[in-house]
């Protein structure tokens, strides 16, 4: 097809051709040009098949309402094409067709429609109930639009920003850029977003002028200029709003394009005002077959040709209901496309200039008529025009039908700030009936169609929001509104609605394909208004997302409701337009998920550790080294342990100093031992619980000074426990202060018969057991000066040294204590040989061995909890209720009688004999090399915790799921009586 | 004597260094080949820093200066920055070498291993800043130095502004010492579209002289 290169108007670089590929063949676009444009310059008119009748569907509009031209491009499917620019190479394919999207074998269905009637799915095929499962596969197989690879993977660049802004203005047509302007008068940040490729809106491909003004595509390229060299509004063009929520909380996408480095750009921003300036759209004409390929509306037809120089057709009918269409139409035909006949659905309030143009061009004009048909199987080759009284019809040749019901507002962004919408008698549009404070609306949403009227109501708009923001304008906002007021307003908008009949190829939504039968069958059945209908009949829940359907179908409701009146006179009647949900674009997961960059904390000794092979896992917030080999039991690094020595790297533990005059009065509030006995040198273990008793945390306590302690916490704690200690003593006004110094204290634990070989390798400092006995702590140095503050802790149940060290020196500690215990199978540990050593120590880990209800009782820690110091600590109360209660779970040590088994975590434990036969759960079971047994911790009721009981454990998940013997053993299982931590 | 042990920073960037100083067992770089035309990334995290706390925070001047009595004010000495954070606290860092020393005072901990510490100085600075947080540093609302305290990059951080004129735009940031790494390859992968680029200590040095 030949281009029209010459237009003031046009947006595609006929320079700069764009190949692509299109069932297999090389065709031609150029720089510019959507992959629908450049498909239907090829000749391309049917771009897919409908989703239940597989009825063909071509270009209809330009912005991407409607599933129409949803095709797949380079293998993503459900690409808008209206709306996605060519690419270069862009493999293109249409979808949901067997064959090709003309030659679709499943076409007959479009010959089916009797048996699908509204509310289809939900009536058919349930009865009888040995069908549905035949039927669903077929339904399943038939249903959704596209194809999707399973392995498909988003290849595509994702990001996000943040931009700070006092104003938001949604759309960059005049009345937004207007908008923009005037609130940066007033000294606003500004951003503007605008879905198109650029600004202008609809002044931006119209070259008709307003009066003696410059032609309005001028006028749009003057505002744009203005708008993007002041350097208070930010502009950003291809990007969609996507939501709109309270607080003014608005999200949008950007599309990149080839410049840009990202495919897809998540914006989410915070203004103090937002202004909706999203003008209106063409309302669609609904008549029998009225999406026939070669039918669109008449703007997009008009903007083929002023923006991308495409003639839709060799001849064309336009019916229409508006100004704007009655212009297209007689821009066209000065263009040289021909018209044949303009019907409009209006008896009067037409412009008379453009009558007039229509008269001076010979085109015959039909006030008071409008399109009732179509004919044509694969397009548009003949349209019957009839008059709104139904007495009178024309049958006209044609290609193209050009058709429209009239106007109807682009109120989707500003319906999600402000609710639900109700039909205004005054401008025939469904607009809101309240706005939130800081949220304006301005131009063709009010129905506004003069350009001198769109433009002022864009500066008060403008004006108001930065009003609102603080700036001194009220009186210069209301100027402009008298200025508005006082000149002549826009005419109501067409309130028809379609030709009355059985409506059974007369469609209001394109996506589900459901036809004006449809609404009045679900009417019928009872479902009366719009959000029940939606659901009865599907309208509205395609890709489009009520785009096509939107404002029709209330209208079409209207008239189906109320028969007996004038259906032109529905004022007071009208019900409401469903409610619209963000997104209103479809945008893609990976595009929400921008950068999908994963903040995680990293211990000053990751990389050595990753460099011996560690394994890591996510453990709260940290990465910590799990396994040191595949081998998942860790029976060498557990044996290493227990015969030589091993370090782990233990720098997740929070460790925090708490200081000042009431300092200890705090720990007393938090910890429920006694805080005050804490002897100098030596370490208190003290446990955190909730205010039912319940452990939330474990740590030890240090007195590092007068009035200055430092204590650790469980790696997941560290990072709410000041909050916590704060909460819990909010109301005592006491002199403390906290320092969180989690991240800055390293912490090896050296632990093993030879731990203190290695230590003395590296410290002059006396580390002998009379020196420095278990339970102890002290400051020394390692070689070269690094300071340790040590430990002598048993976590493991080995002689250990807890060394904290200044996350700096942390590399050269653990490179220093690796090189010096070479001699000695120095060796690094994970957590999992942690978890089975401690577990043979009967040590527990919360979260372990306990949950949310288990309280220090159960875990036989009630030695920890000091009942008669000064502060009572918090869930004091409860520990002493709970000492009185005797039906709470208690931990025991069990001993699998099958030492092959090893039941998962969390396995339940049973007893058939009684009334509720779950008496119990493991926290942790693993197979112990030392013990040669499978050893665990669990929680069970009092009556089964006395040594030798004889427990079943319950493996769910074996194959086949079986129970398990297990008895009731003494811990700790390993080394009782202590002697080898306290070597 | 045993060799000075090696300490590390929590950050590491993927440049060459061109001018190294060492200092205490750090290696500092102070230049790197290509620190390209900025924006600038600069690793302070070998500088002091110190938290101060106390119930009555008028009785302390560290580094020589009065804590601001505003929530959210810096003050700035020659080498350190002085921002109150909250009624009982304030945060000094050191953002050049040769600083004082930390008062022997309980109400002071020493954070410099606690937190990592970042300056992104140079044009579009706060251009990268909106990709990464939602903290609003271009306002003319805000008065620099001054100190935003709030998630940038999706983790707490405290960060001082320096400047806000376009083209001279900067600010310093500390956060958890873990997320070194994660916080330098977000910082890099969202200022890659405007250059930004590792940058030596000397750099910080320059653009404070030019600030102030």
């Amino acid at each position: 097809m030949k281009r029209l290169t010459s237009l003031p108007t046009l947006r595609v670089d006929v320079g700069r051709p764009v190949p692509f590929v299109y069932k297999n063949q090389t065709g031609r676009g150029f720089k510019g040009d959507t992959i629908a444009t450049a498909l239907y310059a090829a000749g391309v008119r049917i771009f897919s098949r409908s989703l239940k009748y597989h009825r063909p569907r071509g270009l209809f509009s330009l912005d991407g309402e409607s599933s129409n031209t949803m095709m797949t491009v380079n293998g993503v499917p459900n690409v808008r094409t209206e709306t996605t620019l060519l690419a270069e190479g862009a493999m293109i394919r249409d979808q949901n067709a067997i064959f090709t999207a003309r030659n679709d074998l499943l076409g007959f269905m479009d010959r089916l429609d009797r048996f699908m009637p509204a509310g289809f799915y939900y009536e058919t095929m349930h009865k009888p109930a040995s069908l549905w499962p035949v039927a669903a596969k077929m339904v399943r197989k038939a249903a959704g639009l596209g194809r999707i690879a399973p392995d498909f993977r988003f290849s595509g660049a994702c990001d996000e920003m943040y931009p700070a802004a006092d104003l938001c203005v949604i759309g960059g047509g005049p009345a937004g850029m207007e908008a923009a302007l005037a609130a940066a008068d007033q000294g606003l940040r500004v951003i503007l977003l605008e879905a198109r490729p650029w600004l202008g809106g609809s002044f931006d491909y119209r070259e008709r002028g307003s009066g003696e003004d410059a032609p309005l595509y001028r006028q749009a390229a003057d505002l744009a200029s203005r708008v993007s060299t002041r350097a208070a509004i930010r502009v950003f063009t291809r990007t969609a709003m996507v939501g709109g929520y309270s607080d003014n909380l608005v999200t949008a996408v950007t599309e990149g394009g080839p410049d840009d480095p990202f495919d897809y750009r998540y914006l989410e921003m915070r203004p103090r005002a937002v202004v909706v300036a999203t003008g209106s759209r063409e309302r669609p004409l609904i008549f029998e077959n009225n999406e026939r390929p070669g039918v669109m509306l008449p703007d997009c037809a008009l903007r083929l040709a002023r923006t991308y120089g495409i003639l839709a057709g060799r001849e064309a009918v336009f019916s229409v209901g508006h100004d704007l269409g009655l212009e297209a139409a007689l821009d066209l035909s000065e263009l040289g496309l021909p018209v044949r006949a303009v019907a409009d659905v209006r008896t009067k309030g037409h412009d008379p200039a453009l009558v007039r143009g229509l008269a001076d061009r010979r085109i015959p004009f039909y006030p008071g008529w409008a399109a009732a048909a179509v004919e044509g199987k694969k397009g548009v080759k003949s349209v019957r025009l009839a008059s709104c009284d139904g007495g009178q019809y024309r049958i006209l040749t044609c290609d193209l039908l050009a058709a429209a019901a009239g106007h109807t507002p682009a109120v989707e962004p500003l319906s999600l700030f402000c609710g639900p919408l109700a039909y205004d008698g005054q401008t025939g549009y469904f607009l809101p009936r309240t706005y939130p404070a800081g949220v304006f609306a301005a131009g063709r949403i009010y129905g506004l169609e003069a350009p001198q009227n769109i433009r002022i109501s864009g500066r008060v708009a403008g004006l108001d929001a930065a009003a609102f923001c603080g700036a001194d304008c009220r009186g210069a906002a209301d100027a402009h509104r008298n200025e508005l007021a006082a000149l002549p307003m826009g005419r109501p908008a067409s309130k028809w609605v379609a030709f009355p009949g059985p409506w059974r190829k007369h469609f209001v939504d394109f996506d589900e394909d459901v036809t004006g039968k449809h609404i009045r069958q679900a009417v019928g059945r009872g479902f009366g208004v719009p959000e029940l209908i939606k659901r009865f009949t599907a309208a509205g829940t395609g890709p489009g997302q009520g785009g096509i359907s939107g404002h029709n179908l209330p209208l079409l409701v209207a008239a189906i409701k109320n028969p007996s009146r004038d259906r032109t006179d529905i004022h007071g009647t009208v019900p409401a337009p469903t409610t619209v949900r963000p997104p209103l674009r479809p945008v893609f997961l990976a595009a929400y998920a921008g950068s999908g960059r994963e903040m995680v904390k990293r211990t000053p000794v990751h990389d050595a550790q990753a460099w011996e092979g560690a394994v890591f896992r996510r453990v709260g917030v940290w990465h910590r080294a799990r396994y040191f080999s595949a081998d998942l039991d860790v029976s060498e690094e557990v044996d290493n342990v227990r015969t030589n020595v091993g370090m782990l790297d233990a720098s997740t533990l929070g460790c925090f100093r708490i200081f000042g005059p009431d300092a200890l009065s705090a720990l007393q509030r938090v910890y429920a031992g006694d805080m005050s006995k804490i002897k100098d040198g030596r370490v208190k273990y003290a446990a955190m619980c909730n205010h039912d008793g319940c452990v939330i945390d474990d740590g030890v306590v240090i007195r590092i000074g007068e009035n200055d302690y430092m204590f650790t916490t469980s790696t997941g704690r560290a990072g709410e426990t000041v909050e916590w200690i704060r909460y819990h003593t909010r109301f005592d006004n006491w002199d403390f202060h906290l320092v969180n110094q989690t991240d800055g204290t390293g912490v090896i634990n050296l632990a093993g018969p030879r731990a203190r070989d290695v230590l003395e390798r590296v410290t002059d400092a006396d580390v002998s057991n009379q020196a420095f006995s278990f339970g102890c702590w002290k400051d020394f140095s390692l070689s070269g000066g690094i300071p340790v503050r040590c430990l002598r802790l048993g976590f493991v149940g080995e002689l250990s040294f807890e060394l904290n060290i200044p996350a700096s020196y942390m590399q050269a500690a653990w490179d220093m204590l690796r090189k010096a215990g070479s001699g000695f199978g120095l060796r690094p540990f994970g957590v999992e040989a942690q978890n089975i050593l401690r577990l043979e120590k009967g040590h527990v880990i919360l979260g372990q061995e306990s949950e949310q209800r288990t309280n220090l009782l159960d875990l036989n820690m009630g030695f920890l909890f000091s009942r008669d110091k000064d502060i009572r600590p918090v869930g004091a109360d409860a520990l002493l209720q709970a000492e009185k209660d005797a039906g709470r779970l208690t931990l025991v040590g069990i001993r699998m009688t099958d030492s092959s088994c090893v039941p998962p975590d969390g396995s339940i434990l049973v007893d058939d004999q009684v009334v509720d036969p779950v008496i119990g759960y493991v926290g942790t079971i693993r197979k112990s090399r030392a013990l040669d047994a499978v050893v665990g911790m669990a929680l069970v009721e009092r009556a089964w915790t006395a040594e030798g009981t004889r427990l079943a454990v319950y493996d769910g998940g074996g194959e086949p799921s079986e129970r398990h013997d297990a008895t009731v053993v003494r811990m700790p299982f390993y080394d009782p009586e202590g002697i080898r931590m306290r070597m | 004597m045993d060799a000075i042990p090696r300490r590390r920073s929590p950050v590491i960037f993927d440049a060459r260094p061109d001018r190294i100083r060492d200092s205490g067992g750090w290696r500092v770089v102070q230049k790197y080949a290509d620190e390209g035309r900025g924006p600038y990334l600069v690793d302070l995290s070998h500088l002091p820093r110190w938290d101060l706390q106390d119930s009555d925070l008028s009785s302390h001047f560290p580094a020589g200066v009065p804590v601001p009595e505003t929530i959210g004010a810096c003050a700035i000495t020659e080498n350190v920055l002085v921002s109150r954070m909250n009624r009982t606290q304030a945060g000094i860092w050191h953002l050049a070498p040769g600083g004082p020393g930390m008062p022997d005072e309980p109400a002071f901990t020493d954070i410099r291993e606690n937190t990592a510490c970042l300056a992104v100085l140079g044009p579009q600075a706060f251009s990268l800043s909106e990709k990464v947080c939602r903290l609003d540093l271009s306002t003319p609302g805000h008065h620099p130095p001054c100190l935003l305290q709030g998630p940038f990059g999706g983790v707490p951080c405290q960060v001082a502004l320096l400047e806000n004129r376009s083209g001279r735009e900067g600010f310093v940031f500390t956060f958890s010492r873990g997320y070194g790494r994660d916080m330098v390859k977000a910082l890099l992968a969202a200022g890659r579209e405007f250059g930004l680029r590792p940058a030596g200590e000397d750099r910080m040095t320059r653009m404070k002289d030019d600030f102030w």
